[in-house]
């Protein structure tokens, strides 16, 4: 599972970091990242991140098999 | 009821909207589900509220999808929705590119990180305040926790100082609730209105023009006031935001102009003061009359991953805040056309109750998911402070509840409300 965040999407709601922190960091700037390494995510957080796509308000995460 | 009758009705609905009363709350989701059915791109003909810069004549969005589409798309809708007291306040009236750069300024001071590291402060004053109003049997819960729980957290953090707190509610009680159903702020509106000469209209009320006087001569205290203290902490920085802006760049290119910087303090005020006070007064009203819903949140809220739904929830069920947006170009939208100059309003406790983006949209499901509520807003104007927000309600509604699991809204004392970007003014409990 590969995840990542389009960033002309993100408005930096943050709900992302609060459900997955390990996976999704919050820059100075006000909006989300993956912590880079983690793009292939790995098999034990792949709920939190599918939980993150699905409540992220601006749909800006993506995930591909 | 038949089609054509409920169509009827929503259109009769249409054209009364006013939200800006305590009135309208009895029916207001009954009517916004009523007008999603059947006119989701409604024309209202309110009054409007002039001194708010809302000149009536406007529409009224009621669909989640709608909304968010709005919020986006900011070069067709813009900000800019209303009158100012002096220029459009920074960063929520201005729309992008300028938008952008007040809040690449502005983010780095309310990331999660940052509020993360508040949170022992904010559990040490919540206590403390709860301690003092708990002395009681019966108490206002606005009055001693609400109001000044995230008021006074928010002063100590922008930099204005606590002794003027009492000063810095009344002008914002004067200049937001004059008319909405809140009580202190129409009295206050009404001695503003009586130290302007100005006379009252046949209800007793301040009429029109005389409310622009009001905002007017308030606005410019409260500007003044702004002014003496950007001053004071020019010539001696301390440890606030507003030591932190004096010394800002634009774009890394200039420092902050006068106006600019009075600006920004003066929408940070209106933010920061009434915005969670207004949401802890809902929500705590709302566990006052339905205890197995407050039950419920009880049970959950050592769990750290159902306490954040939980309070995701509350926030998309018990929405504040009405969103208008300015038309700066005719346009076509789902079928109706809309004009240069219209107003669309879409509240968010309208797209926050839609059926099609919320499965039983009208009842509080602490583990719902997906929510992807808007009740912080949606798009690039998303709020500011929401992730101190988060905190300070899931802090107070944790604390309060380990220490009252059970209460209930005091019988002789009706809880006061008030409509607009809504609220409980006043909401006396009893202990159960
Ligand atoms: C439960 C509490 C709160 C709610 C429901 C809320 C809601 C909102 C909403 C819906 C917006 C979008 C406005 C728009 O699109 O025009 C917004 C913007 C804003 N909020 Fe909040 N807010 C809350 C608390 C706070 C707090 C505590 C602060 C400050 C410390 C704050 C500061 C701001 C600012 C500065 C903006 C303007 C952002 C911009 O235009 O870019 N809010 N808020
Ligand atoms: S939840 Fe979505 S919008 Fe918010 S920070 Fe994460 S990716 Fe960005």
């Amino acid at each position: 599972m590969h995840v990542k965040i389009i960033a002309e999407r993100c408005q930096g709601h943050g709900m992302c970091n609060m459900v997955c922190p390990s996976v999704f960091k919050y820059d100075d700037d006000g909006f989300g990242y993956v912590v880079p390494g983690l793009e292939q995510v790995p098999a034990n957080l792949a709920d939190d991140v599918r939980l993150a796509e699905i409540q992220c308000p601006e749909r800006a995460i993506v995930i591909a098999q | 009821m038949g089609r054509s009758r409920r169509l009827n009705k929503a259109v009769s609905a249409a054209r009364e909207y006013d939200p800006y009363t305590s009135e309208w709350l009895k029916h207001e989701f009954e009517t916004y589900a009523l007008l999603r059915e059947e006119l989701p791109i409604a024309r209202v003909e309110s009054r409007g509220r002039p001194e708010r810069g809302d000149t009536g004549g406007s529409w009224l969005l009621t669909r989640y999808d709608d909304a968010c589409s709005i919020l986006s798309h900011t070069e067709t809708y813009s900000s800019q929705a209303s009158s100012y007291p002096e220029r459009p306040w920074i960063p929520q009236a201005i729309d992008p590119p300028a938008h952008t750069a007040y809040r690449r300024i502005l983010n780095k001071w309310f990331t999660p990180d940052a509020m993360t590291a508040m949170e022992p402060h904010l559990e040490q004053y919540a206590g403390e305040l709860l301690d003092r109003m708990l002395e009681k049997d019966e108490f206002d819960f606005v009055a001693d926790f609400a109001d000044p729980f995230p008021t006074v957290i928010f002063c100590e953090l922008f930099g204005f100082p606590l002794e003027d707190y009492a000063q810095l509610m009344d002008w914002k009680n004067t200049l937001m609730h004059s008319s909405d159903g809140h009580s202190r702020g129409r009295a206050l509106a009404l001695a503003k209105a009586e130290e302007l000469g100005i006379e009252r209209d046949a209800d007793g009320g301040i009429p029109q023009d005389g409310l622009m006087q009001v905002f007017g001569s308030t606005g410019a205290s409260i500007y003044a006031y702004f002014g003496e203290l950007l001053e004071k902490r020019r010539k001696e920085p301390q440890h606030d935001m507003i030591s932190q802006l004096v010394v800002s760049q634009y774009e890394g290119e200039r420092p902050l102009t006068q106006e600019e910087l009075l600006d920004t303090l003066f929408l940070m005020f209106m933010a920061g003061l009434d915005t969670v006070a207004s949401a802890l007064g809902l929500i705590v009203k709302g566990f006052a009359e339905q205890p197995e819903k407050r039950r419920e949140f009880i049970e959950l809220m050592d769990d750290p991953r159902r306490l954040m739904l939980a309070v995701e929830e509350l926030v998309r069920y018990h929405s504040i805040v009405l969103l208008p947006r300015r038309v700066t170009r005719a346009v076509e939208f789902e079928g109706v056309r809309f004009h240069t100059e219209d107003q669309v309003n879409c509240p968010t406790m309208a797209a926050n109750r839609d059926p099609e983006q919320f499965e039983n949209p009208d009842e509080l499901i602490f583990d719902r998911v997906p929510n992807r509520h808007m009740g912080f807003g949606h798009g690039p104007h998303r709020c500011l402070g929401l992730h101190l927000a988060r905190r300070e309600l899931r802090i107070a509604l944790v604390l309060l509840h380990r220490r009252l699991p059970d209460y209930e809204v005091h019988p002789d004392r009706k809880p006061e409300l008030f409509g607009g970007m809504k609220g409980a003014s006043s909401l006396w409990l009893r202990k159960a």
